[in-house]
Formats: structure tokens, sequence, C-alpha cells
């Protein structure tokens, strides 16, 4: 009796499968701490992320700086943790773009078909054809360098793909017959759309996002890296591992090595989490 | 009102052509189809798939258009369509409509209480203080016990899905309900129980039916006239009765002679169907 209750209550809380899944749940908990210390960073980090220190300069771990120092002697645990602002953010607001922009366009050409889907079709054969990176470093060109623009050109360059995806949960979204039931009653298409369609699709999208969510991250620290993104004094993860590399040659690893493995871990666990949410959510329609 | 003179429903030479494909010909689904429903009648729509009786139901909802001929419901035309909400609602308080699917057309992120509060919201005819009262007297309307207002649609049967897809439409006091294939998906016990409550409403009310089905015996159950529809026209039109017991055209014979009961042959089905289909010279769905 009480193993039934139990089970029922797991089950419909959804959460039996993710209860054995310590993967998913370490990954979770690892990005909430990532999270936490975003919000939090200033409070944590032991020293000024941009205060120069000639005299510790390449210093290597100690107790006064845990992971050690780079070329100008900052603290490199500080700048990690600053850096988890500006890292997180940017993905962040490049999604929310991407995402307001690719559903509007996908749902709207799933809905109406004719020459918006068919331009949709093309717009996305020629992203998937044109290297991304290129297109990216074309609007910076265009518009110059630094983080907004990085993100802008981001959001431009994922739209057209999670407009496809939408599109293709929507088309079959929009079949059901909920969707004529609310046109019956007198619901108008636009609102329809807003207010009922893109809630059901959400959770299929999500672990979509998810995942695009730390290629965005790869994506920005890339820029970063390349010097189209954040800019110098920032302690971005992607300027940080740029910044960093010239110490290698020198046998200071810890600069590029520090940011490098925070981009992997936040990355790595971003994707475990969406594809386990993709998982649940595509098993639960 | 209409009066006892003009029948609340006129459509006069329907007609509806698809374009299966660019370039493809385009399919005739409806045409040159005529009918009326006085106000609390009850009409069938019979034959197989494919033979339009879908479409009709939908041009009567306002989910599709027509190409030609006119219609109108108490007085006023449903094809020329006025595009402001208020035309919609006016719309949508003349004709609700019930689908196949029971599961697929509702909701399913609303609670039963709030798909029902949303339909009557849409229309003002639910304020704040009285929504509450408004479900209860609809859930007992259709059968269902209060506390199934709290809900959803995953949590109840397809009997009780269709009740609250029913209650949904009678919500609005509409003056027709179409019923497309409502009953379809249904166990037989089931289908019996929705029919006789489809049958209150109708004495209660004096609700017009259209009443779309393939299931020649349902329809004998629920409708007063029956239109038999082969290959989007209407080929025999009369009291249910008589249309069913005393078939006059080859094909109302077709259909009437191949339902499943004691002593049924299907290979005996399947030659009168090919007779029928050389004697037509039109190849059957």
């Amino acid at each position: 009796m009480t193993t039934t209750t139990a089970d029922a209550l797991l089950t419909r809380t959804g959460l039996t499968g993710r209860r054995r899944d310590p993967l998913f749940w370490i990954s979770t908990g690892f990005l909430a701490v990532v999270v936490l210390v975003a919000a939090f960073a200033p409070l944590i980090a032991p020293y000024d992320p941009e205060a120069i220190d000639f005299a510790a300069i390449w210093a290597p771990p100690s107790l006064a700086h845990p992971f050690g120092t780079d070329q100008l002697g900052r603290d490199l645990l500080s700048r990690l943790l600053l850096g988890t602002r500006e890292s997180l953010i940017g993905p962040f607001l490049l999604l929310v773009g991407a995402t307001v922009l690719g559903v509007a366009i996908g749902i709207v050409a799933a809905w109406n078909g004719g020459w918006i889907d068919v331009l949709l079709a093309r717009i996305t054969d020629v992203m998937f054809a044109f290297p991304g990176l290129l297109f990216v470093v074309l609007v910076i060109a265009v518009f110059g360098e630094g983080p907004a623009t990085a993100v802008v050109a981001l959001a431009l360059a994922y739209a057209p793909v999670i407009a496809k995806f939408t599109r293709s949960i929507a088309l079959s979204e929009l079949a059901r017959p909920y969707v004529d039931a609310y046109r019956v009653q007198g619901v108008g298409g636009g609102v329809i759309a807003a207010r009922y369609v893109v809630p059901n699709m959400a959770p299929a999208l999500l672990g979509y996002l998810v995942v695009l969510f730390g290629e965005g991250l790869m994506g920005l620290a890339t820029l970063s890296y390349l010097g189209f993104g954040a800019q110098p004094p920032s302690s971005e993860w992607g300027l940080m591992v740029q910044e960093g590399q010239d110490g290698i040659v020198l046998g200071h690893f810890g600069p590029t090595l520090v940011p490098g493995l925070a981009i992997s871990a936040v990355v790595v666990a971003v994707n475990i989490v969406g594809v386990r949410l993709s998982e649940r959510m595509g098993a639960r329609a | 009102m209409s009066t006892a003179s003009t029948p609340l429903v006129v459509a006069d030479s329907l007609r509806r052509t698809f374009q299966p494909a660019r370039g493809a010909d385009p399919v005739v689904a409806v045409d040159d189809v005529s009918f009326t429903i006085s106000a609390g009648e009850s009409l069938g729509l019979v034959g197989e798939s494919g033979s339009g009786k879908s479409t009709i139901a939908r041009i009567l909802a306002g989910l599709e258009r027509a190409d030609a001929g006119s219609l109108t419901v108490d007085g006023r035309d449903r094809l020329v369509r006025g595009r402001g909400r208020r035309a919609r609602l006016h719309r949508a308080r003349q004709v609700q409509m019930v689908f196949q699917d029971p599961y697929g057309s509702l909701d399913r992120r609303l609670t039963v209480e709030q798909t029902l509060v949303h339909a009557m919201r849409l229309h003002g005819l639910a304020a704040r203080a009285d929504a509450g009262a408004r479900v209860a007297e609809l859930l007992d309307r259709v059968r269902l016990a209060s506390a199934q207002g709290a809900l959803k649609p995953h949590q109840l049967s397809g009997g009780q899905r269709q009740r609250v897809a029913i209650a949904r439409a009678i919500a609005v006091s509409p003056s027709v309900l179409v019923l497309d294939e409502a009953v379809s998906a249904l166990d037989v016990s089931v289908q019996a129980q929705i029919l006789e409550l489809l049958g209150e409403i109708r004495r209660d009310s004096g609700i017009a039916l259209l009443f779309v089905s393939h299931d020649l015996a349902v329809v004998d159950e629920v409708t007063d006239r029956t239109l038999v529809l082969f290959h989007g026209r209407v080929v025999e039109h009369g009291a249910t009765r008589e249309v069913l017991r005393a078939p006059r055209h080859a094909y109302t014979q077709l259909l009437v002679s191949s339902v499943a009961g004691p002593g049924w042959d299907p290979h005996e089905v399947i030659e009168r169907r090919a007779a029928f289909e050389r004697q037509s010279d039109a190849p059957l769905r």
C-alpha cells in the first residue's frame, strides 16, 4: 500500500527517472552552484579581479592564490569567479534573443506555410551551408567588435536554427485538434499561437534550448578568444584563455587551464541536463 | 430567432476543392451540397472516408472556407467573415464543435475547470464571482462529478474527456452543435452514454445538431434526417429511418449492407464494392 502510493506520487511528479539518474542531478547541482557563484561573485572573490600585482606574476597555486596568478599578477580564482557573470549572462541573453526571434518565425512559418515558410527554409539552408563563425565575424566586421555585438551576431546565427526546430514541432502541435477547438471558440490566431501553442511546445523546446546554451557559451568564449567579444580587462573565460596562453611556452599552464576547464565543465553539465530533459520530455509527450 | 418558415442553417450549393500539391489536379471535396437544419433538429452526414462529410462540418464550424455557395446560420452569412474579434466571437456563439479525438481536442495543460472557465470568459459569460457556479452547472449537465473539475485531460477516461469537450461547446449556448465523428473513438457502451447525453442536451436546449459519422447505427440513433455523401456529392437525402431502412441509391445500399453484424460476410461486401465501382465508374476510397 505504502509502496504503491509512493510509486504513484513519484510517477505523478515525474521524478522517478530523474531520481535514479545521478549524473543529471550532479550536473544540475553543479550548474546551480555556478549560478549562485555568478550572483554572489563580488562577495566570494578574495581579491579585486583587476588588481595588478607585479610582485606576484605567474605565481603558482598557494594558500594566498589557490589557482595562482596570471601574467599581470591578478588572482586567477577571483578572475574566474567574477568571469562567471559575463560568461553566463552572454549566452543567456543570446539565447533569449534567438529564442524569441526563432520561435516567432518558426511558428508563423508552420501556421501560414506559403512564402514565409519557403523563405525560412532558404535562410536556414544558407545558414547551414555557410560557416557560422564566418557569418558572425562578418556581422562583427560590419558593426564593430565588443560583447554586445558578439551576442547579437550569435543570436542572429542561432535564430534560424531555432526557427527550423520550432517549425517542426509546431507543425505537429498545430495539427492537434485543440488548436481547432480554440478557433471554433473564437480565439484569434495570434493568441492561440502565443498563449496556448507555445506553452504546449515548451517541454519539447526546453532540452534543445539548454543544449544550445552550452553552444552559445562556447561560441561567445571563442569570439572573445579571437578578440571579437569581451575586451580587457574583462575576465570573461574565453578572454582569460587567450590572455593566459602567452604563459604556456614558459610553462605556466594555470592561466589557460583554469578558465578552459571552467568552460568545459559548464558546457558538459549543460549538455547532460539538456539531453536528459529532451529525453524525459520526449517520453512524456 | 429563426421562425418556422426559415430553417436555422441554410447551406446552398457549397463547394470546396483542395490542391493536394503544387501542379496537381485539384480534388473536389465538397461538390454542390445543399441542406438545411431547423432549430432543435438533428441532421446526419454519412459517407466513407474522403466523402467530404468532415469538410462540410468544418465549413459550418468556420474552420474551413468554401469556394462557392452560401451558408447562413440564423440569417447571418458565415462565409463572408468579418475579421474582427466581435465578428469572430459572434460566429463562435452560433456554432460550436466537438471533435473526434477527445484527448487531442482538449488543451492538456488546463484542468477541466480552467477549460470551461476559459470558454465562458472569452465570451463574457462568467464573471469571476459566479464562474464556479457556472462550471458546476455545466459539469452537472454533462454528468461529471464536480470533483472532476480539478483534473487534467490525462487523468480522465475517453468518455469523460468527450463530456468535457461537450461541456466546453455548450458553455457558450450555441444554436448549432457540430459533432465530427464525436463518438467514433469511444467504446460502444461509452458511445451509448454520450449519445444519450446528446439527446438530453438537445431536448433541454433546443440546439440543432450536425452529426457526422461513418457509423450508421449511431446516426440512426441521434438524427432526424440524413444526407448520404459520395465523392463530395449528396446522393441521397431524407428521413434517417427511410434512408437507412429503405435506401434508394446504390451507394447507400452498399453502405447499409456493409455494416458488420450477425451473418455478415466480408467477401460479399468486397464483391459488392467492386460491382459498385464498375457500375459507378468511380473508385471508392
